[in-house]
């Protein structure tokens, strides 16, 4: 099996060459044979990778030790479940899922577009192949082959996987992911697929722009996945570290929203064409650092994959990238003129331009801190570390003026906005928020300027996103005689791409409220004994007694804690933090913490040490205000997600349901997988 | 078009040159923002070098040297240099002492590689406000932990 395996990847690098050299033959001499082969041969590398995964699949779930890769991420004792996921649990076998997800992503597009933009399709195919051939000739040719077998004494069993990635998070985080990082290469094939053939009008973007909102909330369902693992396994009690790994995932993420925003532009009024291709070019190419960071040892993390040789072939192909996609700017460079220039800096075009260059300039940011430590090595060789604390001091400005730009922005009106409708639009909340400031700083002594700031913008957002569903909705009961809620619902069917928007914004808005709660934590370590209280923030804090437990996997030390509201004394709760210690691989613990959840805080208990003999444990207690609301805030964001993507039955006809149906279904899943993992957060 | 590539160009550099000089600013004038990172060879040979100053030291957890106080969050132990990057063969079979209170860990663990950051004080030994493990090399699956903030 693990034969067959290599040899499917070595087919696929044949099939995908040959599709590449027949979609452009196959363009150019106008030969529809060719064309249509090219088709089916996108579609046969889609059905090669797939076997191949699911030949990897296969080979964990059998126990088939005598592959390297098999036998370093699984063993025999581990569930049926976390056997066939820990196909991504190392490098070689992420290398696969990487180009599978591709793959798929690029099926569903070529498919979508099989009898459309036949001017445009030609290049993205290639575009495409290019990419799937580098990535699967980096497993064949770069040592990084996931079906490599022991040549001699196969072992038995495997070394079993590290007990921190098996847990449901890290079987939702990366799939979701990847799944958004990897979601911004069809854009990316798409824009080179326009500035190849020349058709540089909104059809390339319309051909995508619906590709774009799907990787772009997979890869915020991702982000935020990944903070809820860190925050719910590591035990530090924190959900974001500013660390490479994380950084790498963020930085696309910055440069794609820049892109959601500013296509817009270019759909509504003909202009940014040259900066959304340069956007794009930047967004792919970010994905491809951030890979090659994560995966080959440039970048000192906490992440720990293994030092390998792959940083070179990467940096070979984001040199390649570049040249291709700069000197095709230069080409076309002419023809990407705007139609006409700005009319007014009041305008929603220029609201989105300083949103993107605020973005832009986050992105870049992020990008050199993250490599700062790898450019000073090279220039001065010492080692230095960017530690947290100056990440935030710039991404905590950065953000905020992107919060208020959520707020902003979707009220001025395209081309040019009165002063009287800018009255209208910000008197209100602008007066309300501004009350609010005074109202927190003397009412709730709330002193320090970043959770004042952010509490103010926040409330601000709210009203102004508030004030645009109370208007629609009075408007819609006032011509049609609508019932409330009736008006509110036609009013966001009628247009679900604007109030999809104002309904992320909200959310975005939410999660920084939750954000701000940062400020407010509290921490202490206590050295408990049986029956002593300890009093920490609103709570009061019992440790009744330690136990001892085994199941066959694991060892499980537990400690017994009640938690009482320090007012009331009232119970609450009880609390289990624990320390469970795994047969394989050896001696490698992992600390379960325990929390009670409340929007207001959360207790958050780590079992660090304990006395088997005196029974005696140090805990160490959190309350983390406000987190809540960040896990809340993304379920906003993919709520207004579905909305702007849902199908809409009036109007479209059945097969552009369809094409429209996949994004749709595609939410739909995410939003699943998304709430399974907040449910298993609550069990 | 000419006067506008003069303009792009122009306001390009000088937003890239406030940009820099905000960067390198911040960057100079918070103490944690940048932390040397040293080996532990160099922290153990040049001890008198560092006291007081706030790094980052990396080594192996020397096997058998991990001691929790029991019942609490006290932890002392020793880091021994990586043999492979040594600058100073001297240190071989020397070790600093790091105390450290707080959550450890899981990876943390005899042999892992750990990187700690703090000072060293007085008395020659580490004092450490974090601490980062890697699990033993076996593993390179994500193994990420923080110590406490």
């Amino acid at each position: 099996m693990a034969q067959f395996g290599y040899y499917v990847l070595l087919l696929t690098l044949i099939v995908a060459t040959y599709t590449a050299a027949a979609s452009v033959v196959g363009h150019h001499n106008k030969s529809r044979r060719l064309a249509v082969s090219a088709t089916y041969g996108g579609f046969a590398t889609f059905g090669l990778l797939t076997v191949a995964s699911m030949s990897l699949v296969y080979l964990f779930v059998t126990n088939d030790y005598s592959v390297k890769y098999v036998q370093h991420y699984s063993d025999r004792s581990m569930p049926l479940f976390y056997k066939a996921t820990a196909f991504w649990g190392g490098q070689d076998g992420s290398l696969l899922f990487w180009v599978w997800v591709m793959s798929i992503w690029g099926f569903v597009a070529i498919y979508q577009n099989r009898n459309k933009h036949k001017d445009l399709m030609p290049y993205t195919i290639v575009t495409l192949m290019a990419i799937t051939v580098f990535f699967v000739a980096l497993m064949v040719f770069g040592d990084a082959n996931p079906f490599e077998t022991y040549l001699a004494g196969a072992p038995t069993d495997g070394q079993g996987l590290n007990p921190l990635l098996q847990n449901p998070y890290m079987v939702t985080h990366p799939p979701s992911l990847y799944l958004g990082y990897i979601g911004w290469t069809i854009p990316f094939c798409f824009a080179i697929g326009a500035l190849a053939h020349g058709k540089l009008d909104y059809g390339w973007i319309a051909a995508m722009r619906r590709w774009c909102l799907v990787a772009w909330v997979f890869l915020t369902v991702g982000l935020v996945l990944g903070g809820l693992w860190a925050y719910e396994e590591l035990g530090w009690g924190g959900y974001w570290a500013w660390d490479p790994v994380e950084n790498a995932a963020f930085m696309p993420w910055l440069t794609g929203t820049a892109f959601i925003h500013s296509i817009q532009v270019q759909e509504r009024r003909q202009m940014y064409k040259m900066w959304n291709m340069v956007l794009i070019i930047i967004t792919f190419l970010l994905t491809l650092l951030g890979t090659m960071m994560t995966r080959s040892g440039v970048v000192q993390s906490v992440h720990a994959f293994a030092q390998s040789n792959i940083g070179g072939w990467f940096f070979t192909f984001i040199i390649i990238t570049t040249v291709v996609s700069v000197g095709l700017l230069m080409w076309r460079a002419k023809e990407l003129a705007p139609a006409h220039g700005l009319e007014s800096y009041l305008s929603r075009e220029f609201a989105f331009l300083i949103n993107n260059w605020v973005l832009l300039a986050a992105a870049f940011f992020v990008t050199f801190a993250t490599l700062l430590p790898s450019i000073w090595k090279f220039f001065f060789q010492e080692e230095v570390n960017v530690g947290p604390a100056f990440f935030n001091k710039w991404m905590i400005p950065i953000g905020l003026i992107l919060l208020f730009l959520t707020g902003v922005g979707p009220l001025l009106s395209w081309r040019k906005s009165t002063t009287k409708t800018v009255q209208q639009q910000f008197t209100m909340p602008a007066i309300v928020a501004a009350t609010s400031a005074v109202a927190l700083y003397f009412g709730f002594g709330v002193e320090d300027w970043k959770p004042l700031a952010t509490f103010v913008l926040c409330v601000f957002v709210a009203l102004t996103v508030g004030q645009e569903f109370w208007r629609g909705t009075r408007h819609r009961m006032g011509t049609s005689k609508e019932s409330a809620l009736d008006a509110l619902v036609t009013l966001m069917t009628r247009a679900q791409r604007r109030y999809g928007g104002y309904v992320i914004h909200f959310g975005v808005m939410v999660m920084f409220f939750g954000f701000a709660g940062e400020s407010f934590k509290v921490e202490e370590d206590v050295s408990f004994e049986p029956g002593q209280e300890e009093v920490i923030g609103p709570y009061r804090v019992r440790y009744d007694d330690l136990t001892f437990e085994d199941d066959g996997q694991k060892n499980m030390i537990t400690a017994l804690v009640t938690v009482f509201d320090d007012g009331s004394g009232k119970e609450l709760g009880k609390l289990y933090p624990a320390k469970w210690f795994y047969r394989k691989p050896e001696d490698q613990p992992s600390s379960e913490i325990a929390k009670l959840m409340s929007f207001r805080d959360d207790l958050y208990l780590v079992l660090g040490g304990y006395d088997v003999e005196k029974k005696t444990a140090a805990i160490q207690m959190k309350v983390n205000p406000l987190v809540n609301f960040v896990w809340l805030g993304c379920a906003f964001l993919m709520a207004g997600f579905g909305i702007a993507v849902w199908p809409d039955k009036r109007k479209a006809p059945a097969t552009a349901r369809v094409r429209r149906f996949v994004p749709a279904l595609a939410g739909t899943a995410s939003l699943l997988v998304a709430v399974t993992a907040v449910v298993l957060a609550f069990v | 078009m000419a006067g506008q590539t003069v303009k792009i160009i122009a306001s390009v550099a000088i937003i890239g040159a406030a940009a820099t000089y905000l960067f390198v600013d911040s960057l100079a004038a918070d103490p944690e923002a940048l932390t040397y990172f040293h080996p532990a060879d160099v922290v153990i040979v040049k001890q008198d070098e560092f006291i007081g100053q706030r790094i980052r030291m990396g080594g192996f957890v020397e096997k058998g040297s991990i001691f929790q106080k029991s019942g609490t969050l006290e932890y002392q132990f020793d880091v021994r240099p990586i043999d492979q990057m040594m600058k100073f063969p001297e240190a071989k079979g020397k070790t600093m002492t790091v105390r450290y209170t707080g959550v450890v860990p899981d990876t943390f663990k005899d042999d892992a590689e750990v990187i700690v950051t703090g000072s060293l004080t007085r008395d020659g030994a580490f004092e450490a406000k974090e601490l980062l493990a890697k699990c033993p090399s076996k593993y390179e699956a994500e193994a990420k932990n923080k110590g406490t903030y």
